[in-house]
Parts: C-alpha cells; sequence; structure tokens
C-alpha cells in the first residue's frame, strides 16, 4: 500500500493519473492559483468551481405535485455543503476528532453530507440500512457518534426504546418525514435551514479557508467491516478518486447511474470521483421507482449489485444492451479490485 | 438536436479560430491604429500597465487622524491650500497583507499609532478578481488644467463617469448625509456658466472621452439649472447624461421626468434602500418606498432608464441586498442593473470608534458571498465575478474595431481591481428568467481572444471575422437559460458594443443587467495607488478630483464648496425662500393610485433598530 501520510506521495499519485482533465495533477491548475490540490476536500471544492456540466447530481423525486428527476448543479450542491457544514460547526458544535454516522441508503444528500462533515473534520461512521437493528446499535455503540443522519424514522425510534442509541448522540437528523422530540430530533429542512442563517459571508469564507487548509489526515471514514466490531480507518480517500479516475475518464457529458442502494466506499468513491472530475453526471436510483427510468438517460457507466442490475431493468436501455456503457458491479469494496465487469444480464463477465 | 447543432457551432468556430491563428501568429504584429482622440496608438496588451498588485505588498496611504486635522485647518484658513498641492500631509506608508484568512491593510502614524482595516475576507476571490484586471488606460496628457490635486491627481484613464455637484440643497434630511446636504451652514450651487465651463473642460484633453456625466448633488433636480445642464451635456457630446437622484421629483412631479427626457437626460440612478417602507425608515420619510414605486413608474413612463444604488452597511441592511436583486430582476423591463455600495466611513462618520468600524465594515467579498448565499450558490464567487476594470477589454476592442476616424474613445471603466467588482446577467425582460453570464460563456478567454485581436492589428475586416469566432467558441449554449439563443446572444452583444459589428441595434426580450459593488475608499482604507486611476471623478471649480480623494480621504469636497459657496443658508433662505423638505419622520404626500410593480415579496423583515447609512443622497 501507498504511504498517503506525506503529500508528496499524493501528487506521485495524481500525477499517475493522465486522465485527470484539471486540478488532480498540481501542474494543471484549474481556476487557482494554488497549486497544491490534494485533498478530498479541495478537490471537492474545486470541482464544485469548475461548472461544465448542467448538474452533478440527479435524484428521482416522490413529490406530490409529481414525480420527476431533480437536477442538483455544483453551486446547489457546493452551497448546501457549506450550510451542513455551518449548522454542525456552530449549532452542533462538532468538532474536529469527533464522529458523524450516517444511517441512509445511497442517496443525493450522502455526498454533501460526508463532505460538510470531513470538512469540519469530523470523522464519518457509514451505517447501512440493510444492516439488521442489532447491528446498527452495535456499530454506533461502538463508534459513539455525535449527530445521526437517519433516513428512516420508525427505524430510530425502534432502535431508541431498544436502547441501541448511545448517549453521545446529540441530534438525530431526519431526512423524511417530521422529527418527534425537537431537542433530539430535527428534519433535514429545519437543519438546513439553520444552516442559511448561519450561511453568512464570513463563514462561508472561513469555511472555504478551512477547506483549503484541510490535511489528508482529515478525511477519514469508520467503514465497519462484516463482524460489525472491526473499525478499519481510512486516510486514502484521494487513492480511491484517483483509482476510479483511472478506470473510468472522465469525458464532459459522462453519465453514471448508481444503482447500489448501499453506501458502500467503492460506490461513494465514485460517486466523489465523479463530482471532483467537473463533467460526470450522477443518476441516483437506487429505488424502484427511479431505476424504472434509468432508460430516459444515455449512460456511460451503470453500477450496481447484482440485484440492482437485473436485466429486467436495465435491459431496455440500447446502450446498455448494445455494450457502449458499461455495467460494472460493486461487490468489492475496495476500490482497487474494481476491475469486475457485469455484462448487460448483471452477471459479472468472468463467470 | 439544437445540442448537436451548437456543438457543432463551437467546434467550427475553435477550429476557424485555431486555423486562423496559426497563421496570425506567424505574422508580426501590424502597427496599432491612432485614433483622433488618443494621445498614442491603441495600446497592445503588453503595453498597457497594471498597478502593483498581490500581497504582501506596500503602497501610500493617509493617517486618518492627521488629515482630519489638517483639513479643518485648511478650512478654517489656519493652513494653506498649497501644502496639500505641493507636500504629502497627512500620508502614511501602508502594509496590504494575507492574515488568518483575510486581507487586511495595516498602516502606523508616528502621532497617532496603529491603524488597521479588513479588505477582503476571501483572499482567493481577491486573487481571482485581481487576476482578471484588464490593465490600466491611458496615462492623462495635457490635462494640467483640470488635474491638479498633488498626490491626489488622477494621472490614468478617460474615466466612466463624470460627477457634477449642481447643489448642496436637498429635498430630504437624511441622517447622516454624504455630503451633510443642508446642514453645512452655506450653499454651494454652480451656476450655468460654471456647469458649461466644467463640462468643457473635463472633453478639452486626450484621451477624449466619450463618458458619461452624473448630475449629483444634494438633490440635482433641486437646481434651476438641472434640465439645461442635461441639454448642453448631450449637445456638447457626452456618451450618456445620468442623474444620482432620491427620486422625490420625479414622484410627486410626473411631467418633470418627460422633461428631464426631452432634455436629454438618460438615466436616473436611483437611491434606493431597500423593498419596504421599514427598510428605508432612516430616511426619515414614512411612506418612502411607496413615494420611490411612484417614481420608478414615471422615470420609467418617460422612457428613462433606472439604476437603483445602495449602500451596504453590515449587521445593518446586508440582509437586503438579496431582496433589492429579486425587485431588480422582477423590474427588469425598467431597470439596467443595480449597484451595491458597501459602506465607506466618512462625513461624520470618520468619528466612528473601532468597534463599531469593524461590526459594520462591508466589503466586496461580503457582497459576493451574500449573493451566492441568498441564490443558493446560482450566483458564484469564483466564476461569475469580474473587476469592474475587466469591461475595459470590451472598450478596447470596440475602439479598435471602429477605427481610427472618431471623435470620441470609448466609454472605459479600468479602474483598479480592488474598486469593485460585477457580476453580468443575462435576463429576460417578460419572462424574469435569468443566469449569470458567466455560466454559459465564457468571458476569460474571450479577454485572452481580444487581446491577441488588438495586439495582431489585422484591419477591421479580419478583426470583425476574429471577433465573431471568439464569440462563437466562447459560448456554451447547452447552458443558457431556457428560450435564450446563440442569435439573441450575438445581438446582444452587438447591441452593447452600439452595433460596431453588423452595423444596426436589434432589440430582443433579453438583456444584461449589471450587478456591480462599488467600494469607494475611507480614511483607513485608502490606497492612492487606487485614487490615482480613478474613472469616476468628481467636476468642480477647481478641477476634477478623484472620487475617494473629493468625499473621502484628503476630503477636498469641504475645501472647495468653502472655497466657492454662493451664500450661507440662512441668507439663501432669506432671500430665496426655504425649499420643501421631507423629513420628520412623516409621510409624503403622494398622488392616489395603486401599485403596478411587481414587488418581491420577502420573508425577512428588514432590519428594524437604527439604520445610519452613509450615502445619505441619490449620490455615490
Amino acid at each position: 500500500m501507498t504511504d498517503l501520510s506525506t503529500p508528496s506521495s499524493h501528487e506521485a499519485i495524481l500525477s499517475r493519473v493522465p486522465a485527470f482533465p484539471f486540478g488532480l495533477n498540481p501542474e494543471q491548475p484549474l481556476w487557482t492559483d494554488r497549486p497544491d490540490a490534494d485533498t478530498v476536500n479541495r478537490l471537492l471544492l474545486r470541482a464544485a468551481r469548475f461548472h461544465d456540466r448542467v448538474s452533478v447530481f440527479v435524484s428521482w423525486a416522490e413529490d406530490p405535485t409529481g414525480s420527476r428527476w431533480v437536477n442538483d448543479p455544483d453551486w446547489r450542491a457546493d452551497r448546501h455543503t457549506v450550510r451542513v457544514a455551518l449548522v454542525l460547526r456552530q449549532r452542533l458544535q462538532v468538532t474536529a476528532g469527533e464522529r458523524v454516522a450516517l444511517w441512509l441508503p445511497l442517496r443525493v444528500e450522502w455526498p454533501v453530507l460526508e463532505r460538510a462533515i470531513w470538512s469540519v473534520g469530523a470523522t464519518t461512521v457509514p451505517v447501512w440500512p440493510s444492516w439488521g437493528l442489532e447491528r446498527v446499535g452495535q456499530v454506533l455503540r461502538d463508534s459513539q457518534p455525535a449527530v445521526l443522519f437517519a433516513a428512516d424514522r420508525l427505524a430510530v425510534n425502534t432502535l431508541r426504546i431498544i436502547g441501541g442509541l448511545p448517549e453521545t448522540i446529540r441530534a438525530v437528523i431526519l431526512l423524511e418525514g417530521e422529527a418527534g422530540d425537537p431537542d433530539q430530533e430535527l428534519p433535514y429542512a429545519r437543519f438546513m435551514d439553520y444552516g442559511g442563517v448561519l450561511d453568512t459571508a464570513e463563514r462561508a469564507a472561513m469555511w472555504r479557508t478551512m477547506c483549503a487548509m484541510s490535511s489528508p489526515d482529515d478525511v477519514i471514514s469508520h467503514e465497519y467491516e462484516a463482524d460489525a466490531v472491526t473499525a478499519v480507518t481510512h486516510a486514502e480517500w484521494v487513492e480511491a478518486l484517483a483509482s476510479v479516475a483511472h478506470h473510468f475518464k472522465p469525458e464532459r457529458g459522462r453519465v453514471q447511474i448508481v444503482c447500489d442502494p448501499r453506501p458502500s466506499r467503492a460506490a461513494r468513491a465514485l460517486v466523489y470521483s465523479g463530482w471532483a472530475d467537473g463533467f460526470t453526471q450522477t443518476v441516483f436510483a437506487a429505488t424502484d421507482a427511479a431505476r424504472r427510468r434509468v432508460t430516459e438517460f444515455d449512460p456511460d457507466l451503470v453500477v450496481g449489485d447484482s440485484d440492482s442490475l437485473s436485466m429486467d431493468l436495465v435491459a431496455p436501455d440500447k446502450r446498455i444492451s448494445s455494450g457502449k456503457a458499461r455495467v460494472l458491479g460493486l461487490e468489492d469494496l475496495h476500490p482497487a479490485a474494481w476491475g469486475t465487469t457485469l455484462d448487460h444480464t448483471g452477471r459479472r463477465s468472468d463467470e | 438536436m439544437s445540442e448537436l447543432l451548437s456543438m457543432a457551432t463551437t467546434t467550427a468556430a475553435n477550429l476557424a479560430w485555431s486555423m486562423f491563428q496559426s497563421v496570425n501568429r506567424r505574422i508580426p504584429d501590424s502597427p496599432s491604429i491612432t485614433p483622433g482622440w488618443a494621445p498614442g496608438p491603441l495600446p497592445k496588451s503588453y503595453e498597457r500597465t497594471k498597478p502593483p498588485l498581490g500581497w504582501p505588498r506596500e503602497t501610500d496611504s493617509l493617517c486618518p487622524r492627521c488629515v482630519i486635522e489638517i483639513r479643518d485647518a485648511i478650512v478654517a484658513g489656519e493652513r494653506d491650500l498649497s501644502e496639500l498641492v505641493e507636500g504629502h500631509t497627512g500620508e502614511v506608508r501602508a502594509r496590504i497583507l494575507e492574515e488568518n484568512g483575510r486581507i487586511v491593510i495595516r498602516k502606523e502614524c508616528e502621532r497617532h499609532g496603529m491603524f488597521e482595516d479588513l479588505l477582503s475576507l476571501d483572499p482567493q476571490l481577491s486573487a481571482i478578481l485581481e487576476r482578471r484586471y484588464f490593465g490600466r488606460d491611458y496615462r492623462t496628457a495635457n490635462d494640467g488644467h483640470v488635474h491638479r490635486h498633488g498626490t491626489s491627481t488622477i494621472q490614468y484613464g478617460r474615466g466612466a463617469v463624470l460627477t457634477l455637484d449642481l447643489t448642496n440643497r436637498c429635498n430630504m434630511m437624511c441622517d447622516p448625509c454624504f455630503m451633510d446636504a443642508n446642514q453645512v451652514g452655506y450653499v454651494h450651487e454652480l451656476t450655468m456658466d460654471e456647469i458649461k465651463k466644467i463640462l468643457d473642460d473635463s472633453i478639452s484633453f486626450k484621451p477624449r472621452r466619450q463618458m458619461s456625466v452624473q448630475f449629483s448633488g444634494g438633490e440635482p433636480t433641486m437646481s434651476p439649472h438641472f434640465l439645461d445642464a442635461c441639454r448642453y451635456a448631450k449637445e456638447i457630446g457626452y456618451y450618456g447624461v445620468q442623474a444620482a437622484s432620491n427620486g422625490l421629483r420625479f414622484a410627486l412631479e410626473p411631467e418633470f421626468a418627460y422633461q428631464a427626457k426631452e432634455a436629454g437626460l438618460d438615466m436616473v440612478y436611483f437611491q434606493f434602500d431597500g423593498v419596504t417602507n421599514e427598510a428605508n425608515q432612516h430616511r426619515h420619510i414614512t411612506n418612502l418606498f411607496d413615494g420611490k414605486w411612484q417614481a420608478i413608474e414615471s422615470i420609467h413612463a418617460a422612457g428613462l432608464d433606472i439604476n437603483p444604488v445602495t449602500t451596504v452597511v453590515n449587521t445593518i441592511n446586508d440582509g437586503q441586498v438579496g431582496p433589492i436583486l429579486d425587485f431588480v430582476l422582477a423590474n427588469a423591463e425598467k431597470m439596467g442593473g443595480v449597484s451595491f455600495q458597501p459602506v465607506s466611513f466618512t462625513g461624520r462618520d470618520e468619528a466612528i470608534s473601532d468597534q463599531e468600524r469593524r461590526q459594520k465594515r462591508y466589503t466586496i467579498s461580503h457582497l459576493v458571498h451574500e449573493f451566492s448565499r441568498y441564490y443558493d450558490g446560482k450566483i458564484d464567487p469564483y466564476r461569475d465575478w469580474y473587476p469592474l476594470g475587466a469591461v475595459g477589454a470590451i472598450t478596447w476592442l470596440a475602439d479598435h474595431l471602429r477605427g481610427p476616424d472618431v471623435d470620441f474613445g470609448g466609454l472605459s471603466c479600468s479602474c483598479h481591481p480592488n474598486c469593485g467588482a460585477s457580476v453580468f446577467l443575462m435576463a429576460n425582460e417578460r419572462t424574469k428568467q435569468w443566469a449569470p453570464l458567466t455560466a454559459f460563456f465564457n468571458v476569460e478567454r474571450f479577454m485572452q481572444d481580444i487581446d491577441t485581436i488588438v495586439d495582431t492589428s489585422r484591419g477591421q475586416a479580419l478583426s470583425k471575422v476574429q471577433a465573431g469566432l471568439a464569440l462563437l467558441r466562447n459560448i456554451d449554449e447547452r447552458k443558457m437559460p431556457s428560450g435564450f439563443t446563440l442569435r439573441k446572444f450575438l445581438q446582444l452583444f452587438d447591441r452593447r458594443m452600439g452595433g460596431t459589428i453588423s452595423g444596426e441595434m436589434q432589440k430582443n426580450e433579453w438583456n444584461i443587467k449589471w450587478v456591480g459593488g462599488m467600494w469607494f475608499q475611507d480614511l483607513w482604507t485608502y490606497d492612492f495607488r487606487r485614487t490615482e486611476m480613478c474613472v469616476i471623478p468628481y467636476a468642480t471649480q477647481e478641477g476634477e478630483i478623484s472620487f475617494c480623494a473629493y468625499n473621502t480621504g484628503v476630503g477636498w469636497r469641504k475645501i472647495v464648496e468653502k472655497m466657492h459657496m454662493v451664500a450661507t443658508t440662512r441668507d439663501w433662505f432669506k432671500d430665496k425662500g426655504r425649499h420643501q423638505i421631507y423629513a420628520g419622520n412623516r409621510p409624503m404626500e403622494l398622488r392616489p393610485g395603486t401599485r403596478t410593480l411587481p414587488v418581491v415579496e420577502h420573508a425577512g423583515v428588514p432590519h428594524a433598530g437604527t439604520v445610519q447609512l452613509n450615502s445619505g443622497c441619490g449620490c455615490h
């Protein structure tokens, strides 16, 4: 494993990645004269300024006024990240070294939340929705997070009743539905409203400065392995992004569809890589309703597990069935193992 | 299909540009033309100069305490004016440096100690703005009769807007007021002969300027010579005639707007502090916003353009910035843009405490980030903002395309990059859609292309071809707001260049709205490198003086007005009678009628506390 603890090793890795058209290579600054873009935060900060795409994320919204694809341009994703970071820092007093758990399927809020958490120096703890409550409780007790972001209110309440929520949690942010106890739970919309209030010129500038000064060691996630006990700390996100970029060359107008609801490290690396390259649009299609409509895009890459990539869902897309788009499985967690290619039926090509 | 066509157009333009330049670069640059209005050939990019930029750097500044003492002594007749012109009174060296993620200016006076103030809270933004600066205009020549103010003398540029105070009388009584109108104890009002002489002098030297004149005050519409002054300015060739007005007269006498239009007035630079009556309460007229509304309708009905101008004070009315732009965009067919002026502590505010000054300090970087916040990032701090002087690029191109046989050079705003920044919004005046121009047009590369065109100087026809290619290759039609097309963009650009490319002015419902931040200096932020390239000089009986040197800095205003006062206020009232002043926290009597302008309702109620805005009148 390459030593990622020194900036020079990052630069060495990045300089070997010719696929990135800008930014990653310190000799090719994109929009700033600062040549030291070697952390995830800095990469994403740059990418957010690049604006060479109509949207960075596309997600399916089930809305009473009509379900539809929603576009999130770079500028909005960037601003929302600022707001999340400000609430975490100013209102919830999250400090460097603390942990923030994200109990969510892989959806459009993931990249915004995780980047904001990293930017305040905190560590992310991904909690997969597919895990049982007992395992979730075990992970939370072990990681002792300060804040929990969750999608399923019922599951949170059940966990609270069975004593699965550790006392270290100062606030639970619910991405869907209304919150119960206002002292402990906060709906995401109100959370973002607080961010809007805090989002002054001074604080936004301070946040950007903080991002620009962040070290690679600030970007950490605790990924719990299958036994739900071992915490693995990764400071190698830059390498992951470089690896993704090596496998999937960024091009103008590139579209990738993420069908896998699991917030695996590989899947997130793919999303962040798409965000950082300044070109790629990432379509979140983890739900059945969204997957049924992914044929509206002309994807270059479709990723997911075998279940989500069943033939029924992706085969109608001519681009996929004709082999013009790559279909990949994300069973392997480590990006270094990404070579696994599935055919359009979702089977491994090497099987 | 249209996307394919757009990509094909851009690709073809790119290819054609590259092919053209592959030949063009191999041929030595042709000499630049020397227009009759200019003191020399149009400068090439490598001949244009820039002031010292970046940081840390040193500059010349003023001691906030010494200056006040010296100015008071001159006004009182205890010291001679020649000290100011010939010496370096009150001057100190200052350092501009980055510290803790901010840009600050720090200086030390031997007598009064250390002074420090904030210039920017985002060094990255400041670096980008300085990098995008296009360069200075010509050095002025044979201008000793108007530029003779010692170290405050303007040395560069043809100027963009000449400000001319017609009177210091006003029909409002704001507290405080930029110029203490009605309250200084004397009346300073120009005669028509004086106005004519000042206007004549301003276009008597090279570069001969295509500049706007802005009649200011006090309230300029109170001058008996206002209409004649508009008429005369237009007659002798001023490009645009503006009035910096509070708008009350236009609200109360709608026919006056028609008279002004007939006399040659083009635009009202409209004092505007907020989109509710509460947000205007510091002006001491309880229904002032309703009055503003009627003024806007009258001015627009007469065919005059409107540009609201707002002074922004941190923690006081900074929350109004977004709602005001909403208002401007909602009334896009009536307004050409909006100007925000971060507070500069002058006049009575020169006595402000350090703590209060730090609290109320608002910089261009505040404004930029506030727009990013308010519009959720749609106006991007780093992509969309350019220094005011960047527009100079278009002027150089237009001057080049117009050729040598023109009487006036183009309107050039080539001020120091620290003086301000602006963003251009493309807005549909009917549907109210809008997007930053820079969202779909690569302005930075276009400016580089302009350098290539101007540097190589291949004659008018080939230059027009290159300009067309440069436009096409830098535009991304896929990112344009819906309904806006390449054709409409080209029409609009040509119109902005005065029809230079097609030879005619074609209109469509899309228009460019200028959103600017103009940050005037005060004694704490003063930088002589900015003063010497001022593009908005004040024209007075004592020549043309940089805006900041006149109103803040050395404070020439007090000196000039005292030298040329026509009467004490008491004698004036005795001789000519009192004029109507709207004040005292009472409503003004407005015409009956209903509001027809769309109003942007905003949930955020403006600050209800005491509001102290520095710009009292409609002046800058």
